[in-house]
C-alpha cells in the first residue's frame, strides 16, 4: 500500500466496484479501501442483476465501459426479458445469478485490473481541509493521501439489522458496520438521514416441494446483458412461483403488533416499491393472494431466495407464515427475514457529477445517496468514478442528460428532486422511453464514454460495427421488396384483398411482421446479426413515434437551456409560492429545466421564473 | 421594483379617466397631490379616497386619489389611482409629471404581468381578464367571469385526470410486469373513448365561446331594392346605412354591430345580387358573395309588394348556408302564408325576426358545460382530441403501450397548457401580449 493515491473509492459493493474500475482504466492512480473481502460485490438480497428499467441501466453502465453487465453474464443462471408484447421500449433484460460466483469473478477482476490496489480496512475519516478533500484515515492504516475521494458505503454506515424483538448494530448478512463516518459526514455540514429496507428469508433447497409451485424458466435465445458478448446462455436454472393465501394473510393479522414496522422500533423509512409482506397484507386487505417466487443463489447453493416474503416479524411468527404457502410446508429456514436501517445522505447535497457540493473532491455514489438496487448503485459508481478523474485532471464533469440515458434520469431525480424513501429505477420515470431502449445503450452512450477515454477501442470498434450493419438493414429494408398476398404472411395478421408488392420497411409497419416472420418472405436479411435486426426492426416499426419523442426533446430542451442567473434571489420573487422559494434556494437549480423538476415547484412557479428572465433581460 | 404607471380607463372623451400607479407609487403621489387631510404626513389610509388637487408642471385639477395597499391591490404591490376629469389632456399631463417624478410607463400588459408575477393571479385567471376587458356584451362578460373565477380550470382539470388514473395503470404495468397479474386494471380503451367525447363537447363549447366573445356574423342579402339597408337601420336602432329607392344605392358592404339579448350580432348590408356591367356594382356583388362565405347566418330578404324573380347567382352563392328568408314591406302587401314578415318602416315583425337570430345563436350551446373562449384554449383541447384519437386507434392496432402511453402523454400536456401545468413559452408570450396598457 502507498502513502498516496490520486483516488480513493471507499466500498467495494456494486458502486465502489464501477468507481475504482472506472478510475484505474481512465489512468489513475487508484486504491479501493473495503471493510472485508467477503462483502466485495455481494448481492446481500435477490440473487437477481436487471429487471424492468433496471435491466436498462445495466446494459448503459456495459456502454459506459462499466463492469456490471459482463461479470453478470458470466454469473448467469437463467435469463428473460420481461415485458415483451408493451413496446420494445420497455423490454427488460433480467438475469438470475450465482451470488457467489459473481463475487469471485469480481474479486479476480478487481486483483487484475492495473493502477488498481485492494485494501481491507475501516475508514474511519474523509480528511478534508479548507473545504477541499485531501486523503482518509482508516483503523489500521492510518492516513493516506488523495485527490478526490469517492464514498460509496452502501447500507454500512451506522446500519442496524431488526428481527421482531431483536436488533443488533450491524452490516447485512451479519457483515460489520461503520460506525465512525456518519459522524464525520456531519461534522462536515452534510445533511444525514435515515432509510430502511428489508430482505426475506433464505430457505434450504432440500425442504421446498417444487411440484405444488408453478416451474418459471428462462429463455435461451435473447443473448445477455453486455455489447461485448455475443451468444446465447443454455442449461439455465428455473425458478417457482406459488402465492400466499388468507391463512398467511391471518398469522401476519394476528401478530402485527409484533411488527417493529408497526410497533414503532423502526424509524427509517422503508420503501413503497418493495413492501414487507406485512405491509402488502395490511395495506391491500381485499388482496387474497400475494405472489412468492422462488430463487436459486447459485449453482451450487443450498440457499432459495423467497421473493415477495420480506419481513421484519420475529422469527416465530416468520416460520409459522412461511409454512402456510404452498410448497413451504416444511421449509427449513437458513436465514430469517430482516429489515435493515443505515445511514444516508439527502442528496440535494450532490451536483449532477455526484460531487458533493460542500466539499471539493468528495464524490458519493450508491446506496448512501438515498437509491437502492445493484443496478442503480453501479450506474452511480461509474458516473461518480468518472468524475472523480475529471475532477483531477480539471475537466469538465461527464453528465448525462434526461434525453440520454435512464442514468441521467436517475442522477438527475435524486439530486433535483431528492427522495423520501429509498429510490429506485422505474421505466414511469423517464420521459422519453422511445429514445432510451435497452437495445440502443450502446449506440447512444458508447461514443461518449469513448471520447471520455473509459470505452476501450475494442468496444467502440463493436458499437460502430453494429452502427452500420443496422444502416445498411434500413436502407436494404427500403430496397427490398415483398409480395403481400391472401394466405402469406400478412394474412396471418390482417386482412389482404389486394396482391401487391410492398418494401419491407412498409411491410414491417404492420402489427405482426417482424424480420423473422420476413424470413419466409425474403432472404435478405439472413446475414446480419440478431441485435442489429431488433434494433433496425424497432427503428422501423416505431419511427412515426420516434421522432414525435425526439421533436418533444427538442421542445424541452429549450426549457433545459435557460440558465437561471447564480445570483438570482428567489426570496425576492413574492410570485413564487414560500414553498417553491425554499426549494429553489436550497437546491439553485441551473437551468429553467432542472428547477421544473423539484418538487415542490409548480408550473405556476416556473412560468413565473420565465417571465422573471424575460423582464431581466429586457431591463439588461 | 421599479413604479410604473398608465392610464387604466380608455384614451378618448369621457367623464373621468383613471390613472394607476404600481410598485412604489407613495413618493410619487407626493409631489403631485396635494390635500387638506394629507397635509402634515403623507400616509394615505388604504382603500379610501381621497379630495384633492393634482398639480402638474402646466397646470392643476381637481380629483380624487385611493391608495391600495399590497398585498390587496390588483397588482399585489402598492397602488395608487388617480380619478380625473376626463380627457386627453388631463391625462397625459398627469402621467407626464409622474414620469418626471422617478415612474415609468407600463408596457403592454405590465399591470397584469406583475399580478401575475406576485401570484394574485393564475395563468387562466390572467385569460379571463383580457376577455373580460374586451367583452362587448353581457354573454361575454359572463364567460369571461367564469374563466376568471377558475371554473373552467376545474373543469379541464377533471378531464386530466381521467387521463392520468388511464396513464398510471398503462406505466404500473410496464414497471411490475409479474407482480400485476392479479390486479384488475381500469378498461383503457372505454375510458378513453369517454374522455374523448367530454373533450369534443368541450371543443364545441369552444365554437360557441368564441361567438359569445366574439359575436356571430350575419348578412342580409337579397335583390337589388327589397330593403336590406332599411332593415339594417331598423335593427342597430339607427340610421347607419343609406336608403333610398334607386336600386343598387348600397355599392360596398356595410357592417355594424349591436347586442341581442346579451348577444354580440356583428351585421353586415351587402349589395345587392344582380348581374350587372357596372364596374363598381360588379364589385359590389363580389364583396357580398365574399361576406356570404364567412356569415355564420343568412338573413334572405324578400319584397312582400313584388314577385321573386329567379336569381341563379345568389341561389349558388346561399347553398348549405344557414338562411331564414323574410319578407319586407308587409306594410304594403301581405306577405305569404307562414313567411316572415317584417316591416322595416313600421318595425312591424322585427321582434319575430330578432327572436329567431337569437335562438339561431344558442344553437350549439351546450348546457352546463364550461365554456372554452380564447383561441389557445380551442386549440389545446383540438390537439387533445387528435392525441386521444390516435391512441384509441393505437391501441386497436394492437400498438404496444409504451407507444399508447407517449402519445397519452402529448393529450395531458395540451390540456395542461389550460389549468397551467404545463409550461411553455409561447404560451405566455401569446397571453401577456394581448394584454392592454394600463390593466
Amino acid at each position: 500500500m502507498k502513502k498516496s493515491y490520486d483516488i480513493i473509492v471507499i466500498g467495494a459493493g456494486h458502486a465502489g466496484i464501477e468507481a475504482s474500475l472506472a478510475a484505474a482504466r481512465m489512468g489513475k492512480n487508484t486504491l479501493l479501501i473495503t471493510l472485508e473481502k467477503e462483502g466485495v460485490a455481494l448481492m446481500p438480497c435477490n440473487p437477481a442483476i436487471g429487471g424492468t428499467a433496471k435491466g436498462h441501466l445495466v446494459r448503459e453502465v456495459d456502454a459506459l465501459g462499466g463492469q456490471m453487465g459482463i461479470s453478470a453474464d458470466d454469473a448467469l443462471l437463467q435469463i428473460k426479458m420481461l415485458n415483451r408484447g408493451k413496446g420494445p421500449a420497455v423490454f427488460s433484460l433480467r438475469g438470475q445469478e450465482d451470488k457467489a460466483l459473481y463475487h469471485e469473478i469480481m474479486l479476480g477482476v478487481l486483483e487484475n485490473q492495473d493502477n488498481l490496489e485492494v485494501v481491507y480496512d475501516e475508514v474511519t475519516e474523509i480528511a478534508v481541509r479548507d473545504g477541499e478533500v485531501y486523503g482518509i484515515s482508516a483503523a489500521e492504516s492510518g492516513f493516506t493521501e488523495a485527490k478526490a475521494v469517492v464514498m460509496a458505503t452502501g447500507v454500512y454506515l451506522n446500519g442496524k439489522i431488526i428481527v421482531g424483538e431483536e436488533s443488533r448494530e450491524s452490516g447485512p448478512i451479519g457483515f460489520r458496520c461503520a460506525t465512525g463516518l456518519t459522524r464525520n459526514l456531519l461534522s462536515l455540514g452534510i445533511d444525514i438521514r435515515r432509510f430502511k429496507t428489508g430482505t426475506p428469508a433464505r430457505i434450504a433447497r432440500d425442504s421446498i416441494d417444487y411440484d405444488k409451485m408453478q416451474l418459471q424458466e428462462g429463455e435461451d435465445d435473447i443473448g445477455k446483458f453486455s455489447f461485448m458478448h455475443e451468444g446465447n446462455l443454455y442449461n439455465q436454472l428455473p425458478c417457482w412461483l406459488t402465492y400466499t393465501n388468507e391463512r398467511t394473510h391471518e398469522v401476519i393479522r394476528k401478530n402485527i403488533g409484533r411488527s417493529p414496522l408497526y410497533n414503532g422500533t423502526i424509524k427509517g423509512v422503508g420503501p413503497r416499491y418493495c413492501p414487507s409482506i406485512e405491509d402488502k397484507v395490511m395495506r391491500f386487505p381485499d388482496k387474497t393472494r400475494h405472489q412468492i417466487f422462488v430463487e436459486p443463489e447459485g449453482r451450487d447453493s443450498d440457499l432459495m431466495y423467497i421473493q415477495g416474503m420480506s419481513s421484519s416479524l420475529p422469527k416465530d411468527v416468520q416460520e409459522e407464515m412461511y409454512h402456510t404457502v404452498a410448497g413451504l410446508e416444511n421449509a427449513r429456514f437458513i436465514r430469517y427475514a430482516y429489515a435493515i436501517e443505515y445511514d444516508c445522505i439527502n442528496p440535494f447535497e450532490l451536483s449532477s457529477s455526484l460531487a458533493v457540493k460542500r466539499v471539493k473532491g468528495l464524490f458519493s455514489a450508491g446506496q448512501i445517496n438515498g437509491s437502492s438496487g445493484y443496478e442503480e448503485a453501479a450506474a452511480q459508481g461509474l458516473i461518480a468514478g468518472i468524475n472523480a478523474v475529471k475532477y483531477v485532471d480539471g475537466e469538465h464533469p461527464f453528465v448525462l442528460s434526461r434525453d440520454e440515458a435512464y442514468i441521467g434520469v436517475l442522477i438527475d431525480d435524486l439530486v433535483t428532486k431528492g427522495t423520501n424513501e429509498p429510490y429506485r429505477m422505474m421505466t414511469a420515470r423517464a420521459e422519453y422511453r422511445l429514445r432510451l431502449r435497452q437495445d440502443n445503450a450502446d449506440l447512444r452512450l458508447t461514443e461518449k464514454a469513448y471520447n471520455a477515454g473509459l470505452a476501450t477501442k475494442e468496444r467502440y470498434g463493436r458499437t460502430l460495427k453494429r452502427k452500420a450493419e443496422i444502416d445498411e438493414i434500413i436502407a436494404a429494408a427500403s430496397k427490398t421488396r415483398v409480395r403481400k398476398e391472401n394466405g402469406g404472411i400478412f394474412g396471418r395478421f390482417e386482412d389482404v384483398y389486394v396482391e401487391k408488392t410492398i418494401s419491407v420497411k412498409e411491410a414491417l409497419k404492420h402489427p405482426g411482421i417482424t424480420f423473422e416472420v420476413l424470413k419466409e418472405a425474403t432472404d435478405a436479411f439472413d446475414g446480419y446479426s440478431p441485435s442489429a435486426l431488433f434494433s433496425a426492426e424497432v427503428m422501423i416499426k416505431y419511427e412515426g413515434y420516434i421522432e414525435k419523442e425526439d421533436a418533444a426533446i427538442r421542445d424541452a430542451k429549450r426549457l433545459e437551456e435557460k440558465v437561471l442567473p447564480a445570483d438570482i434571489d428567489y426570496n425576492e420573487l413574492t410570485g413564487l409560492r414560500l414553498e417553491a422559494r425554499q426549494k429553489l434556494s436550497a437546491i439553485r437549480p441551473a437551468t429553467l429545466g432542472q428547477a421544473s423538476r423539484i418538487s415542490g415547484v409548480s408550473p405556476a412557479d416556473i412560468t413565473v421564473l420565465l417571465i422573471y428572465l424575460k423582464t431581466v433581460k429586457r431591463t439588461i | 421594483m421599479d413604479t410604473i404607471v398608465a392610464l387604466s380607463t380608455p384614451a378618448g372623451r369621457g367623464g373621468i379617466c383613471v390613472v394607476r400607479l404600481s410598485g412604489k407609487p407613495l413618493g410619487v403621489a407626493e409631489k403631485i397631490f396635494h390635500s387638506k387631510a394629507l397635509e402634515n404626513s403623507f400616509l394615505p389610509a388604504p382603500n379610501y379616497m381621497y379630495f384633492g388637487r393634482i398639480s402638474t408642471s402646466e397646470f392643476s385639477d381637481l380629483g380624487y386619489m385611493v391608495y391600495f395597499r399590497a398585498p390587496k391591490s390588483y397588482t399585489g404591490e402598492d397602488v395608487v389611482e388617480f380619478h380625473l376629469h376626463g380627457g386627453t389632456r388631463i391625462a397625459e399631463g398627469v402621467i407626464g409629471e409622474c414620469v418626471r417624478n422617478g415612474a415609468r410607463l407600463a408596457e403592454r400588459g405590465e399591470f397584469t404581468r406583475r399580478a401575475f408575477l406576485n401570484g394574485k393571479m393564475e395563468l387562466s385567471d390572467a385569460e379571463g381578464v383580457i376577455d373580460m376587458i374586451n367583452a362587448d356584451s353581457a354573454g361575454a362578460v359572463r364567460s369571461a367571469y367564469r374563466l376568471m373565477t377558475g371554473k373552467l380550470s376545474l373543469a379541464v382539470h377533471e378531464i386530466q385526470n381521467r387521463l392520468s388514473d388511464v396513464l398510471t395503470g398503462l406505466s404500473a404495468v410496464l414497471d411490475y410486469p409479474e407482480e400485476l397479474e392479479d390486479e384488475t386494471l381500469p378498461e383503457v380503451h372505454a375510458e378513453l373513448i369517454a374522455i374523448r367525447e367530454k373533450l369534443k363537447k368541450f371543443a364545441s363549447s369552444g365554437t360557441y365561446g368564441k361567438m359569445i366573445k366574439e359575436g356571430m356574423d350575419v348578412a342580409l342579402v337579397g335583390d337589388t331594392n327589397v330593403g336590406k339597408s332599411s332593415l339594417m337601420n331598423a335593427m342597430l336602432g339607427y340610421d347607419r346605412a343609406i336608403v333610398s329607392d334607386i336600386r343598387g344605392t348600397t355599392r360596398d358592404f356595410v357592417t355594424d354591430s349591436f347586442e341581442l339579448n346579451g348577444k354580440k350580432i356583428n351585421l353586415a348590408d351587402t349589395a345587392g345580387i344582380r348581374q350587372s356591367d357596372d364596374v363598381i356594382e360588379k364589385e359590389g356583388v363580389n364583396r357580398a358573395i365574399s361576406i356570404i362565405k364567412d356569415a355564420k347566418l343568412i338573413i334572405r330578404v324578400f319584397d312582400a309588394t313584388e314577385k321573386p324573380e329567379k336569381n341563379e347567382m345568389l341561389d349558388e352563392a346561399l347553398a348549405e348556408k344557414n338562411v331564414i328568408e323574410i319578407y319586407n314591406k308587409c306594410d304594403l302587401k301581405k306577405a305569404p302564408e307562414n313567411a316572415i314578415a317584417v316591416s322595416a318602416k313600421t318595425g312591424d315583425g322585427m321582434d319575430v325576426l330578432m327572436e329567431k337570430i337569437s335562438d339561431f345563436f344558442d344553437r350549439d350551446k351546450t348546457d352546463g358545460e364550461e365554456i372554452l373562449t380564447s383561441e389557445r384554449q380551442l386549440s389545446a383541447v383540438l390537439r387533445a382530441i387528435e392525441k386521444t384519437d390516435e391512441a384509441i386507434s393505437a391501441l386497436e392496432d394492437g400498438i404496444p403501450a409504451d407507444c399508447v402511453i407517449s402519445v397519452l402523454n402529448e393529450a395531458w400536456s395540451a390540456l395542461g397548457e389550460i389549468t397551467g401545468q404545463t409550461v411553455s413559452e409561447k404560451i405566455i408570450d401569446d397571453i401577456f401580449d394581448k394584454f392592454c396598457v394600463g390593466k
